[in-house]
Formats: C-alpha cells, sequence, structure tokens
C-alpha cells in the first residue's frame, strides 16, 4: 500500500483532516489518511464502534481525576500531553513530568488527543465565528496582525463548516459588537435551534438585566446570549442549505439553496438515533456519552470511504523533499503495532498532495524536525491560547450546575471595542458546570463537609444541597496575541519512544492580556455585587499558571485552544502559509489546522479552522484538478 | 440480598443513617453488598464485625430513628478513633463511589491492606454516587435527564 | 381477497394494501362520535403495551442483552409514536384526546382494550414467555379474518376499521375540522424510526394509520406464509419479526422470508442476566407507611406526571412533549431502582406498578 500514489496524502485524523479527507474524497479523489492513534479508534461498523467507545466510557467511569484526556488511552508511541502534568515551573530548569518539556516561565496549560477522531472527542462545542475586526486587529487597533483573508470572504465557508459541524443556534439572538447588520447574510439560519439555556443561565440573566459596568472610565451595558454549540437540537425547518459540493463552473465549493433540503441531526457513529438530541449528559468535555455533541468521526464516517485509505497507528515523523524542484515526494512514517512497545517500522506515503493536520504543536513538530517550510523562522512560533480566567461564588438562591452541556450562554460584550487598543478582548461564557473546575467541586465539599464540618445524615443532605446547588462559575477567555517567543522548539534530549521528538515549549502571558484579566476581575467584583453572589475566587502561588499584574495575583487555566504555530500571512517572509493554506515553500504541501490562524480572536478557534479547512480543500481540489 | 442478613441489616442501617438517604433508596442503587464486601475487605472481618455489632446495639437501645438515634450514631461511631474514618470513608463511598485510602494514623493502628488505596470502586459504583441527587443533579455522563431538562428547575418529585 | 405488496421506503419495511379495506356492514363505525371514541381507543390500546414492554426492558440488567434491550427499546419509542400520530387523527377530526384520566392506564394483568380477550399481557420481567405475549400483541391478523368494531382479534383489524370509518364518513363531509395548532410536528419526535405525520386531510390521516399499522404488527395475513424478501441489514422490520428474532435467538438475513423464519447470526440472549422482578407488583402489596410502599408511590407519580404531560401536549400545547420526554427518563430511572430491590427469600424483586395516583394537594 505504501507505494501507491494518492492524489492526497493527509497526516491526522482530527476535524481538520476529516474535512479535508472528506471533500476530497467527494470531489473524486483518491485519499490516504495516516493517523497516529489506535486502529481501534477508527472502527465504524456498529457494534465495534459501540464497543471502543464503551471502553472510552469505561476508563472515563473509573478515572479519578476526570480530566479531558482521561477517558482515552495514552500511548507510549505517539503521547498526549495532559492537565494533570501541569505545576509551576521552578526558576530555569524546564519541567519534562508530562509529554510537554515545559521551558516556561509559565507553563502551558492546556492539551490535545491523540487519538482517531483528536481532540474533538474531548471539546466542549462551542461554536462562535470569529468578528470582522479580530481579521484586521492590526489595522483597526495597532495590535498583533492582520489576516490576508478577510470576514466576508470566510462566510460562506462558515456555513459549511456550520452544516459539518452540526452548530445549534438561533441567529436573531447572536447580537455582537460591532458587526453590522450583515453578518449572517440574508435568509441564514443554523441548521439547528439554539440549545436551551439552562435553568442557571435564567436566573443569572434576570441578576444582570439592564446593569451597566465601568471599566477604566468607559461604561458597558451587559447583555447575555445563548451560545452557538456544536451539538444537536431541533432541526431548524428553515434550513435549506445542502452540501458544499464542487462546482466545476466557478472552481469553488458551494452550498447549494434547496427547498426539500432537511436537516438531519447526525447522531452516534454506532447508531444513528442515539444522540439525536442533547440528552443532558453533563459531561461534553470530556466524553459525550451518546456522541450527540460534533467530533470527527462523524465526518470521517461520510467520507467516501471506497476512496479512502487509512493507515493508523502510523506517526508521521518526516517530509521528504525533492531538493531540486523543492515539492514534497513523500512522507515518512513509524508504523507500530503495540502502543507500549517501542518497536516499529519506518514506512512512507506518496502523492501528488500532501496535507499535515496533526494539530498546531504535532505540525510544528513534523516541520521542524523535518527541517521544511522554514524560511521565515515562523514554524513553531507565535503559539496562542486563551487564558481562561475563572470566578466564582454562591448565587443568592439555588440555580442547580452540574446539568446540561458547559455553557450555554455568554456576554459577548467584550469581545470587541476601542478598549482592544489597550488589553485584549475577552469573552464571557457563563458555565454549568458549578466549581468543578477550579475547586473540583462537588468532590471538595462532600470532603470538607463530611471531614471537617463533621456532617452526617440528613444535615449533611440538606447541607450540600443548599451551597453546591447555588455554585456559579464565571468564566472569562482572554485573547493572547502572537509573539515570537512563545514558541515551540525541538531539543534532541527530549525524545519518545518512538524516537520522535517531544514538544519543548517556552511560554509566557503579555501584559496586553494580563490587562485583560484584570478588567475581568474588576467586571466579575461589579456583577457579584450586584447579583448577590458570595465570591469564593481563589488564586495562589501554587496554581500551575498564576502570574501578577500590577501587584495583583490571577491564575489561568489553558482553554484548549491551540492557535498559531505555523501562520498565514500575505508575505512569505514573516509566515509559514499563504491565503491558500498552502506552504510558501513547498507548492504541493499544505498545512490545515489552528496552527495557520494568524490571531486568536474571542471564539474558540474550531469552527473558524473548520471554515479554513473547506478553503483549503477548495484550493487542493483546483490544484488537483 | 445474598450475604447473611446479620451482617448486611446493620450496614444498612448504618448507610441510611450515615448517608441521609432512606434503606430502600440503598437498595435501589444496587450496590449493598458490593460495598458491604468493600467495607470488610479494607478494614477485615474482626473490625467490620465489631462496627456491626455496635451499631446494632444503638439500634436496639434507640431505635433507627429521632435524635437519640443520631446521637448515638456521633458519639459511638464518628467519635470513635476506630470507627469514625471508617464511618466518614461510608459516607463518601455512597456519595461518589471512591474509597478513600484511610488516615495513616488510622493505618498505624488498625492495620493495612493492600486494597487500602484511594480509587474508584467500579463504573457502576461511580455512575450510582449519591451526591448527584443531593444537589438534584446526575452523574456527569450517567442517568441522562433528556433534551433540555436543564433548562427546567428539578421536578423534585422525588423530595 | 385484498393485494398486498411489501414496500420497502428508506430502509422501511411497509406492507401496503391496494384498494381500500373491505368491511362488513355490522362492524362498520358509522359516525364522527364513534370513530372519534374508537381513536381514543386506539390511543389506550398503543399506551396499553407501553409499561409490558418497559417492565421487561427495565428488567434487564444495566449493560446485559444489549441486543434485546435495543429491540425492545425501538419498540417502546414507536408505541410512542402511535400515540402520538393516534392523537393527531383525533385532533384533526375534531376529538379531544384524553391522557391522563384515572381509567387511562389499565389494571394489569389485563386483556388489551377493544380486543377478543383470547390473551392477558401482564407486568412481567424479561424472559421467553414475556416474549411470547409480546409477539402475540404484536400478532398479524390471521388469512380471512375482516375487521370488526368491536372485537378485534387484532390490532390490525381494529385499525382497518378505523381506516374504513375515516374514508366511508369523509366521503360524506368534511371531517377534518380540527385546530391545526394542536398536531404534534416533526421536531418533537427522534430517536426512533418512522416519523411524525402531521393530520389535516384523508391523505395524511390514512398515511398516519399505514405507519402505525406498517410498524406494528404489519396487518395482513400475508406476510405470515408469504414468501417476500423483507428482512436485510439496515431495514426496520415490523414489531413482531423484531421480537421474533430475541424469541428464537437469531437474526433475520437477507434470504429470509416470514415463513422459514429468522436462519441468521445468533442473537445472544442472557435469560438470567435479569432482575427478578415479581409479576404485576402493586402498590398493596406492602403495608401503608413503609419506604417500599412510598417508593412505588413516586414512581406511579412520576409516570402520571408523565401522563399529565402527553395529555398538555395532545390538546394544544405541543411543546410538552419536551418536558414528556425528560420524565420519560425518570420513570426509567425509578423503575431500574425498584427493580434491585430485594421483596422475598428467593431474591425476587420489586417493579415499578404502573397505577394512577391523583395528583397531591
Ligand atoms: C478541553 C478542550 C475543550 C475544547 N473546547 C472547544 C470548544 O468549545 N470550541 C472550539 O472551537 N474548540 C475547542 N477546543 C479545541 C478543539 O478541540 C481543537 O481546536 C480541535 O479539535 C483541533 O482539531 P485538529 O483536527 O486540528 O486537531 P486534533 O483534533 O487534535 O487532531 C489531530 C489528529 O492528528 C493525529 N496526529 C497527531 N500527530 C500525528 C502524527 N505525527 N502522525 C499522524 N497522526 C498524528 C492525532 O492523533 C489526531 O487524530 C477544545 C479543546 C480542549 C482540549
Ligand atoms: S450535555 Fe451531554 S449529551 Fe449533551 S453534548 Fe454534553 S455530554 Fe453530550
Amino acid at each position: 500500500m505504501a507505494e501507491k500514489i494518492y492524489d492526497a496524502v493527509i497526516v491526522g485524523a482530527g476535524v481538520a483532516g476529516a474535512i479535508v479527507a472528506k471533500t476530497l474524497t467527494q470531489a473524486g479523489y483518491r485519499v490516504l489518511l495516516l493517523e497516529a492513534g489506535l486502529q481501534a479508534g477508527l472502527a465504524f461498523a456498529e457494534a465495534k464502534a459501540y464497543e471502543n467507545y464503551q471502553s472510552y466510557m469505561d476508563t472515563f467511569y473509573n478515572a479519578l481525576a476526570k480530566v479531558p484526556n482521561a477517558p482515552y488511552p495514552n500511548l507510549q508511541d505517539a503521547p498526549s500531553p495532559n492537565v494533570l502534568d501541569l505545576s509551576p515551573i521552578q526558576g530555569t530548569t524546564p519541567d519534562t513530568t508530562g509529554y510537554f518539556v515545559q521551558k516556561g516561565p509559565l507553563p502551558f496549560g492546556s492539551d490535545y488527543a491523540r487519538t482517531p477522531g483528536g481532540t474533538t472527542l474531548h471539546w466542549l462545542g462551542t461554536c462562535l465565528r470569529m468578528l470582522p475586526n479580530d481579521f484586521r486587529l492590526k489595522t483597526v487597533y495597532g495590535q498583533g496582525v492582520d489576516w490576508p483573508i478577510s470576514y466576508e470572504e470566510l462566510k460562506p465557508y462558515y456555513e459549511m463548516a456550520e452544516r459539518e459541524i452540526g452548530v445549534s443556534a438561533d441567529v436573531e439572538d447572536q447580537i455582537y459588537p460591532n458587526t453590522g447588520k450583515d453578518f449572517f447574510g440574508k435568509g441564514y439560519v443554523y441548521p439547528m435551534r439554539k440549545i436551551p439555556q439552562s435553568y442557571l443561565d435564567q436566573k443569572f440573566i434576570k441578576g444582570v438585566r439592564g446593569m451597566k459596568v465601568g471599566v477604566k472610565g468607559d461604561e458597558y451595558e451587559l447583555y447575555v446570549i445563548s451560545t452557538p454549540q456544536g451539538r444537536n437540537s431541533i432541526p431548524n425547518d428553515r434550513y435549506n442549505l445542502v452540501g458544499p459540493v464542487w462546482d466545476k463552473a466557478t472552481q469553488r465549493l458551494v452550498m447549494k439553496h434547496s427547498d426539500d433540503a432537511h436537516y438531519n441531526p447526525v447522531g452516534a457513529i454506532w447508531d444513528p438515533y442515539t444522540g439525536q438530541r442533547c440528552e443532558g449528559n453533563a459531561n461534553c468535555v470530556p466524553i459525550c456519552p451518546v456522541q450527540a455533541k460534533y467530533n470527527a468521526l462523524k465526518t470521517l464516517k461520510n467520507a467516501r470511504r471506497d476512496r479512502l485509505d487509512i493507515v493508523t497507528q502510523a506517526v508521521a515523523s518526516k517530509v521528504e523533499i525533492d531538493p531540486t524542484t523543492g515539492r514534497v515526494t513523500a512522507i515518512t512514517y513509524k508504523k507500530y503495532q503495540d502502543p507500549d512497545s517501542p518497536e516499529y517500522t519506518t514506512e512512507t506515503a506518496r502523492g501528488t498532495i500532501f496535507v499535515l493536520a496533526a494539530h498546531s504543536v504535532e505540525n510544528a513538530k513534523i516541520l521542524l524536525a523535518s527541517g521544511v517550510a522554514n524560511s521565515s523562522n515562523q514554524v513553531g512560533r507565535n503559539l496562542m491560547d486563551h487564558m481562561v480566567f475563572l470566578t466564582w461564588g454562591l448565587m443568592p438562591e439555588r440555580v442547580y450546575p452540574y446539568r446540561g452541556p458547559g455553557s450555554t450562554s455568554n456576554i459577548p460584550v467584550f469581545r470587541d471595542g476601542e478598549f482592544r487598543e489597550r488589553h485584549a478582548a475577552f469573552i464571557m461564557p457563563i458555565d454549568n458546570w458549578g466549581f468543578g473546575w477550579p475547586a473540583n467541586a462537588p468532590y471538595s465539599d462532600l470532603s470538607a463537609a463530611v471531614n471537617r464540618m463533621n456532617l452526617f445524615g440528613k444535615q449533611l443532605r440538606r447541607h450540600l444541597n443548599d451551597t453546591v446547588a447555588r455554585q456559579l462559575l464565571l468564566h472569562f477567555e482572554c485573547e493572547q496575541l502572537p509573539q515570537p517567543e512563545n514558541r515551540v522548539m525541538l531539543d534532541p534530549r527530549y525524545m519518545d519512544q518512538l524516537g520522535n521528538f517531544r514538544p519543548v515549549i517556552q511560554y509566557n502571558v503579555s501584559d496586553y492580556t494580563r490587562a485583560a484579566m484584570a478588567a475581568a476581575k474588576n467586571i466579575s467584583d461589579q456583577i457579584f455585587a450586584r447579583v448577590g453572589i458570595e465570591d469564593y475566587s481563589e488564586y495562589n502561588p501554587t496554581d500551575a499558571d498564576y502570574l501578577i499584574y500590577d501587584g495583583v495575583g490571577y491564575t489561568f487555566w489553558g482553554a484548549g485552544h491551540l492557535v498559531g504555530t505555523h501562520r498565514m500571512g500575505f508575505a512569505r517572509s514573516d509566515s509559514v502559509v499563504s491565503r491558500e493554506q498552502r506552504t510558501w515553500d513547498h507548492e504541493n504541501l499544505f498545512l490545515v489546522g489552528c496552527g495557520n490562524m494568524p490571531t486568536i480572536g474571542t471564539s474558540n478557534p474550531t469552527l473558524t479552522m473548520a471554515a479554513l479547512s473547506f478553503w483549503a480543500a477548495e484550493n487542493i481540489i483546483r490544484e488537483l484538478q | 440480598m445474598k450475604k447473611e442478613q446479620y451482617s448486611i441489616e446493620p450496614f444498612l442501617d448504618l448507610s441510611a443513617i450515615l448517608t441521609g438517604f432512606e434503606r430502600v433508596d440503598l437498595l435501589g442503587t444496587g450496590m449493598v453488598d458490593i460495598y458491604y464486601d468493600e467495607v470488610v475487605n479494607v478494614v477485615g472481618k474482626a473490625t467490620s464485625r465489631e462496627l456491626w455489632e455496635t451499631t446494632a446495639q444503638i439500634i436496639e437501645r434507640s431505635g433507627k430513628d429521632g435524635r437519640k438515634f443520631e446521637t448515638a450514631i456521633r458519639r459511638e461511631i464518628l467519635a470513635s478513633a476506630k470507627f469514625g474514618p471508617i464511618a466518614r470513608n461510608i459516607i463518601q463511598m455512597w456519595y461518589t463511589g471512591i474509597w478513600n485510602e484511610l488516615p495513616q494514623s488510622w493505618r498505624d493502628l488498625y492495620g493495612t491492606s493492600p486494597d487500602d488505596t484511594t480509587r474508584i470502586i467500579s463504573s457502576e459504583a461511580y455512575q450510582q454516587g449519591l451526591v448527584w441527587e443531593v444537589i438534584e443533579a446526575h452523574p456527569p455522563a450517567a442517568k441522562q435527564p433528556g433534551f433540555a431538562s436543564w433548562s427546567y428547575r428539578p421536578s423534585g418529585d422525588k423530595h | 381477497m385484498t393485494i398486498i405488496k411489501p414496500l420497502i421506503i428508506a430502509n422501511r419495511h411497509r406492507l401496503v394494501r391496494e384498494g381500500r379495506p373491505r368491511i362488513p356492514e355490522a362492524a362498520r363505525i358509522k359516525t364522527l362520535p364513534s370513530l372519534r371514541r374508537h381513536l381514543q381507543t386506539a390511543i389506550e390500546l398503543e399506551h396499553s403495551t407501553i409499561p409490558p414492554y418497559l417492565c421487561a426492558l427495565y428488567s434487564i440488567e444495566e449493560g446485559d442483552n444489549l441486543p434485546s434491550s435495543e429491540i425492545i427499546q425501538s419498540v417502546v419509542v414507536e408505541e410512542m409514536l402511535h400515540m402520538i400520530l393516534a392523537s393527531n387523527v383525533l385532533n384533526a377530526i375534531g376529538g379531544q384526546p384524553s391522557i391522563n384520566h384515572p381509567r387511562f392506564i389499565p389494571e394489569y394483568p389485563t386483556f388489551l382494550p377493544h380486543s377478543d380477550k383470547s390473551f392477558e399481557v401482564g407486568l412481567q420481567k424479561f424472559s421467553k414467555p414475556t416474549i411470547d405475549t409480546f409477539l402475540r400483541i404484536e400478532l398479524p391478523a390471521k388469512p380471512k379474518a375482516p375487521p370488526e368494531a368491536n372485537r378485534y382479534h387484532t390490532i390490525g383489524q381494529f385499525y382497518e376499521a378505523i381506516e374504513d370509518g375515516l374514508i366511508r364518513l369523509s366521503e360524506e363531509k368534511n371531517i377534518f375540522t380540527g385546530d391545526r395548532a394542536r398536531q404534534i410536528t416533526t421536531e418533537y419526535y427522534y430517536g426512533g424510526g418512522g416519523g411524525v405525520i402531521p393530520v389535516h386531510d384523508l391523505d395524511s390521516a390514512l398515511k398516519a394509520l399505514s405507519e402505525i399499522v406498517g410498524q406494528g404488527e404489519g396487518v395482513y395475513h400475508t406476510i405470515f406464509d408469504g414468501d417476500h424478501k423483507l428482512f436485510g441489514e439496515k431495514i426496520e422490520y415490523a414489531h413482531y419479526f423484531r421480537f421474533n428474532e430475541i424469541h428464537e435467538e437469531r437474526y433475520y438475513t437477507k434470504r429470509d422470508t416470514p415463513k422459514s423464519g429468522p436462519t441468521g447470526k445468533r442473537l445472544p440472549v442472557n435469560w438470567d442476566g435479569v432482575y427478578d422482578m415479581r409479576p404485576n407488583p402493586k402498590m398493596k402489596d406492602y403495608p401503608k407507611g413503609t419506604e417500599l410502599r412510598k417508593k412505588i408511590y413516586d414512581f406511579n407519580r412520576i409516570y402520571v406526571s408523565l401522563l399529565d404531560d402527553l395529555h398538555r401536549a395532545f390538546n394544544g400545547e405541543p411543546k410538552q412533549l419536551l418536558n414528556a420526554v425528560v420524565r420519560m427518563y425518570d420513570v426509567k430511572y425509578q423503575a431500574i431502582e425498584l427493580m434491585k430491590i430485594p421483596v422475598n427469600e428467593e431474591g425476587m424483586t420489586a417493579g415499578p406498578s404502573f397505577e394512577y395516583v391523583p395528583p397531591k394537594g
């Protein structure tokens, strides 16, 4: 099989790779997909798919720490980062506890999953588009860089992504700052109606209705909207798009309008009737038991399987270049049988076009290890994430958290505005799962009640019901700007057991973003005072990502939004890929994934990245014609 | 109930008073036998038998409800150096499906068992955790409540 | 003889009859009120099978007998669809479904409403005899069994009489005068085969009825001795055949006919992976004031609130179906708890009794 020549060879069976594979195979091309994770994870036959997924569920149930990667196999031959490995970095000694070699000064707090389906297996599924000004941050606010693609240009591809992922939202609700009237385009509706907002949201919304907050002398009126999500809801009968399909005449991917188009929620890969609606398992991260939440396996399942070969347990390690033409000739990968054993065989994959879709850090690693695509010296640089800053407290009445999807509403007010000249923008999701994330509730509450308060029986029940059921978690995702020093590097001293590099990460947070955390805390204080929330937020120097700004300490958490390690740009001198998503240095090498994004904005990145993956697929088809 | 009634009964009664749940509710989880075995296995036959006997005596003296019973449980079990840590573990086991390693001071005095480690007892144990019902939710990833349930106040029909 | 042809639409097997039903004069439904009464009975009939199916389903120990669970579950979901469809027809002809009256739930064991009383249906754990009963419930009509309006040997005959009534009465005048806002529309049904059909004329009414019978026991006798190729992967068979797969512990294959029975892969059934629920549980089995009595009462309260939700959904508030689904899950978890509570020395367990209890206060 190795010597067969494919139209395209894709590395990575996450959402980015799956979208390219599906689009190319449906357009008639033959594709080889290389995937580092286990074969079992790619089973599509009903019984096998179910069995494998149940094995994830079982691992999850039995895991004491239910972190994002808890359900999925951690492979010695293709390791994944784990948030359990995080701790403050001492001095200049890198922390080598986990898969990442953390040079700091702050540890990089996000993870990803190297398993078929990729990180969407444990993503939350929030699917907001980026705002027009996010694409021209430099021009408008003098910060970061502009994108070589505008919001208007990307808009049709957002529609493709929203159909592919299956996004639930009502257009009428989606009001953001500075977007103008035509943000969605006339008549557009999402495939499914909005996910109902939680009871907690409704109480919170009552509490802040009409509220104005002051930030540095400016006043902002707060409003709360429902959040678009990649999880199944009631289909919108006004939705009438199908596709995308390749349109020969215009040489583009297009969505077709059709009056009898009818959106069918895509259920679990083992049973189409399971997961047709979000069933409220409240466990989207780390695993949705019914697959009501989108994951990339759904896309792969609908690729043209007769034109798609998938090789699993195949860790891509090198991109081979013809030195005379600069074209990629092959991708070398290490094929292992047993994920715990260091044994492997070396194989090559050949094709016309090559696509790396192994996610930001792994893409950068492969490029750096191969010494390719890096004439700009930007590969691995400009690593970004959202700084998740949390505040938490007890509402004056019971709001019954720990129910429903992780977050169903957000405050979009600070996603854009003139303040971006001074500090980062942020979005404010209202979370549904109590103090779980920052304080390991309700376990911590139980332990305190039993072991310290000496409660038992009915009294214990009353106490927990009265406190835990009032927990509210506010969430601020702060934008980070591209900085060349925040980077993924390689160091031959740090290898995994297959002889592939472990990512060495150097990382810090600038004052531009720290100032946003200070503003966020200030806003949170005002909200808590208005609603009567008893503040329990606490930030300690022992927290992994603890930082000081203006003499005050803040803790942030990783968002899982790894962006920017091989950014696109206007010129080959300061970017890795062009607006086509093609590397400047090698005409048949395309990159997809969040690594291409020049800035991160305040949207969780996957929807935008998925739109860009359709965009890349279109360029690849044009190339293959 | 396959176990000797003699031991299971006091274990069930003790569990009910400690957790604040009715006996039928505990039986309804299907976990009674498993948790009973867990305790006996970790703390040993002799100590567990002592605990059941103490419980049975308390019940004989003060009945199964009311303040008198609660006070006796607090004084003779929760406040006991030997039984207190076990009782607190029993509560947390019912609430979360987790067995917590007993405090070192307890282990020094009453012995260690290789099974005395902090762990989830089983998938089923996790899914039957009662803390979720106490806060009127459900164990994440189990007992899914259905589309839109989170947008309503919990029904409270059970309370 | 009516002419029957098998039809496979979008992977769903349907048996459709050509021409209209032939009902002997005496068995005809002749007035609109009578037609409405029959449709109310249809709703009750569809409902009456749900508690027995649920008992069997929830008596299966978690994680065991997955194929059988899946089959019973799929049938239950479709029985609920049938209730919705029958309500839509009733609403379309200006009727008012009544779902939450005290006698809506039969007292188990019971004969099926309006049946010929040839067998009783009870609340039983999953077992071979239970599946036997389910097969009888979903039994296709015997040859030459004409539809009858009052004593039906099979559910199919009963529906054929309704169909005939709809056709005849709408030939006289427009009977589809119901408020369209009372129709349940597609968005609220999911998780199973088939789909909701909003009813506003004869055509949609007949479609709704054929969805019910096509999914149910496949009304027509030809399937018993016919040699149609009805089976195969990804095709949803009528309930009778699905239960028959459990009964025979074998799947149907593409080559099978109703006559051949299933000859495919083994369908593993573990008749012991089941809670030993004492048959036909009742609240009065346990003294007043006991915890268990209270727990069964609580179960019944939730079940009756579920019926309340359905009642509202079928009477002008379709959105209440969302609530009903949420309540349905509650019913499930409470039933399973009861299944685990031992009630005697032999290790038999309690179970859900599905009895009407009035709202509190
Ligand atoms: C906890 C958490 C929550 C999140 N929530 C959201 C959210 O709400 N909204 C949002 O937009 N985003 C969210 N994200 C981010 C989102 O999950 C990612 O952006 C997205 O999954 C990335 O997709 P990808 O296809 O680029 O990479 P991945 O999904 O990581 O897929 C990469 C694939 O490549 C394979 N691979 C890796 N290395 C190799 C190699 N060398 N050879 C072969 N194969 C390889 C991997 O096994 C994997 O299958 C979240 C992330 C986390 C961690
Ligand atoms: S809330 Fe539950 S069902 Fe819904 S997406 Fe999350 S895990 Fe899945």
